[in-house]
């Protein structure tokens, strides 16, 4: 019956390459919405993933990378003193917009850092780093448009304060965010005086407010112990270690933008319209090969066996449909990475799901064609 | 009628859905003994084929009984009569009914499979039917690259090769022309003696009379 299967599927061509059109559209659309997802929530946290540091000491009320309130700067100072920090460097996080020569205006949001040193690896020499000056800073290559900027050297104004392309980075922009430039403190202090949170009131006095402070920790050191020292000398703070403050960050995300079920619903559209194209093929298969079946069922085939044979068909069709998928998913991949420096590439585990949704539809359709060969009166062959 | 009939039908009354006024079986008696090779001969519309649906169980008459065995089919499933189809009955069908996708000898090798041979068994035995069915050399092409007798062949040769304890042959030779149908015919008949297998063969062709052992009238429904 297998082999009846296989050569019902290759039989006919022009139907083969339409029910493989229908398979591989769902694939590359399964693979292509799992790819944007990944690379929109992994894109949130680039900041986070692309540093040294272990623990970000936030104020506890943070809500992710981009929603915090304010700390002291005395706040670097007092954990730099606790046993157990090897280094400890502040980050500013402000919004301000930028304007191009040509009057362009862009969202920016201001990293303000302390680049000698850094825990934020930014894909740019080091000295590149540490010879900015106030009025320079970095950003990603692919935000060149955005900035209405030529390349390194390229000038604007922030709050009449130059604002220079110093050096580019690469693959550090998140996809929703405004567009990211890396400064140094007195940089962001100039062109945004008040942090992010600031708009709050009851600023702490002193020093530039800064919004979290990155730290590394002397080897061997126990995490647990330096957070709980680092909480105890700066009050209503928090240490969060880098791999929860990345799925606090993708979490809020997540939830803010519906990506996740947006995505999921737009993939089972397509999943449903693909296996509506499978189901019609092989329904029109099943009634052209009526009279075969009727054949099968009067010399003693059970319906299982035929039953066997559609889901045979429905598997081969969706093992040949995945290939070409995959392919087209590859090359909407690498049209993103030319045009935008996206990268949609779906994980191995998309892969598999893709896989199971081309497996799960093709078989779902052959059932419910199959329902059209069981019911067939197997008399029907004695006709004449 | 002798005792042990293989197949024994008594008082068969059936009457097609939804399609006709009319009885299409009108109380027919038929005994078949193992072995034994029975021609129902009739005209067109006379019940032949209708009473071998019943015969073998694809179709269910509404009055009467038919027992294979000694076991009434009424009083077994859908699930054991298809079993019983498949293990124990042949079936040669008026246009061949081959599965146009498969090779002659896949043909053969489907039934063969489902009946649970072995992938070699089946390959052997089909092979070894075609070859006393004199096609074996055709054995790798497809039904439309045979001709109607070599197609016929290849449906006896399905309806044979599982050793079947009853073939059931529909108008085998009324799809070939005059020299072929007789070939068909003398062929099944030969092959089914060498198998000791029962043969009822529904048909119109006066010619196919003297291979049979008996010669069952079959008019308006009911046999004499």
């Amino acid at each position: 019956m297998r082999t009846l299967a296989i050569r019902y599927v290759l039989g006919d061509v022009p139907r083969l390459i339409a029910s493989l059109a229908g398979i591989a559209f769902v694939v590359a659309l399964v693979l292509v919405q799992a790819g944007i997802y990944s690379a929109f929530v992994g894109s949130t946290t680039l900041l986070i993933d692309e540093s040294d540091a272990e623990l970000w000491v936030a104020s506890r009320d943070m809500q992710y990378l981009e929603i915090t309130l304010p700390l002291a700067y005395d706040a670097v100072r007092k954990i730099r003193k606790i046993d157990g920090v090897a280094h400890a460097e502040p980050l500013a996080i402000r919004s301000a917009i930028r304007q191009s020569p040509s009057g362009r205006l862009d969202y920016v949001r201001v990293v303000g850092f302390e680049p000698a040193g850094s825990s934020l690896r930014l894909g740019v020499p080091p000295a590149a780093l540490a010879s900015m000056k106030i009025g320079d800073f970095a950003a990603d290559a692919a935000q060149l448009g955005a900035l209405d900027a030529s390349g390194i050297g390229a000038t604007g104004t922030i709050r009449n304060v130059k604002a220079r392309v110093a050096a580019l980075t690469h693959g550090t922009q998140p996809i929703v965010s405004p567009t990211f430039l890396y400064a140094t403190m007195d940089s962001a202090v100039a062109w945004s005086p008040l942090s992010l949170g600031e708009i709050m009131g009851g600023a702490p006095a002193g020093d530039s407010p800064i919004n979290y402070v990155l730290v590394r920790l002397r080897s061997p050191a126990d995490a647990p112990a330096v957070s709980a020292a680092i909480e105890h000398a700066v009050p209503g703070t928090r240490a969060f270690g880098r791999d929860e403050m990345a799925a606090i960050t993708r979490a809020f995300w997540v939830r803010r933008t519906n990506i996740g079920f947006l995505l999921a619903l737009g993939a089972i559209i397509g999943a449903l319209g693909g296996g509506v194209v499978v189901a019609q093929i092989l329904y029109i298969s099943v009634n052209e090969h009526l009279r075969e079946y009727a054949l099968l069922k009067a010399v003693g085939i059970p319906d299982r066996a035929l039953y066997g044979a559609i889901v045979w068909q429905a598997v081969a069709l969706a093992v040949l449909g995945y290939v070409p998928g995959v392919v087209v998913s590859l090359v909407v991949v690498a049209i993103a990475r030319a045009a935008r420096n996206l990268d949609l590439a779906a994980t191995p585990t998309d892969a598999l799901l893709a896989l199971g949704v081309a497996l799960l539809i093709c078989v779902v359709a052959g059932l419910l064609a199959v329902r059209r060969a069981v019911r067939v009166d197997p008399a029907l062959v004695f006709d004449a | 009628m002798p005792d042990g009939a293989l197949i024994e039908a008594r008082a068969l009354r059936y009457r097609y859905p939804r399609v006709a006024h009319e009885d299409a079986l009108r109380g027919a008696n038929l005994d078949v003994a193992a072995g034994e090779i029975v021609l129902l001969r009739g005209h067109s519309g006379s019940g032949k084929t209708t009473l071998l649906c019943v015969l073998s169980g694809l179709l269910t008459a509404q009055h009467g009984s038919v027992r294979i065995d000694g076991v009434d089919l009424a009083t077994i499933g859908t699930a054991e009569r298809t079993r019983l189809r498949l293990d124990r009955f042949g079936f040669v069908f008026q246009r061949f009914a081959l599965i146009a996708a498969l090779r002659a000898r896949e043909n053969v090798e489907l039934l063969l499979r489902a009946a649970g041979l072995s992938a070699q068994d089946a390959r052997l035995r089909a092979a070894a039917t075609l070859d006393a069915l004199g096609i074996g050399s055709r054995a790798d092409r497809l039904p439309a690259e045979l001709s109607g007798g070599e197609q016929q062949r290849v449906a006896i040769a399905r309806a044979l090769a599982k050793r079947p304890s009853i073939v059931f042959a529909d108008e085998p030779t009324s799809s070939l022309d005059s020299a072929s149908g007789m070939e068909a015919a003398r062929l099944l008949c030969a092959l089914a003696r060498d198998e000791n297998a029962a043969v009822v063969i529904a048909s119109h062709d006066d010619r196919i009379a003297p291979l049979v052992d008996r010669v069952v009238e079959v008019t308006d429904g009911r046999c004499s």
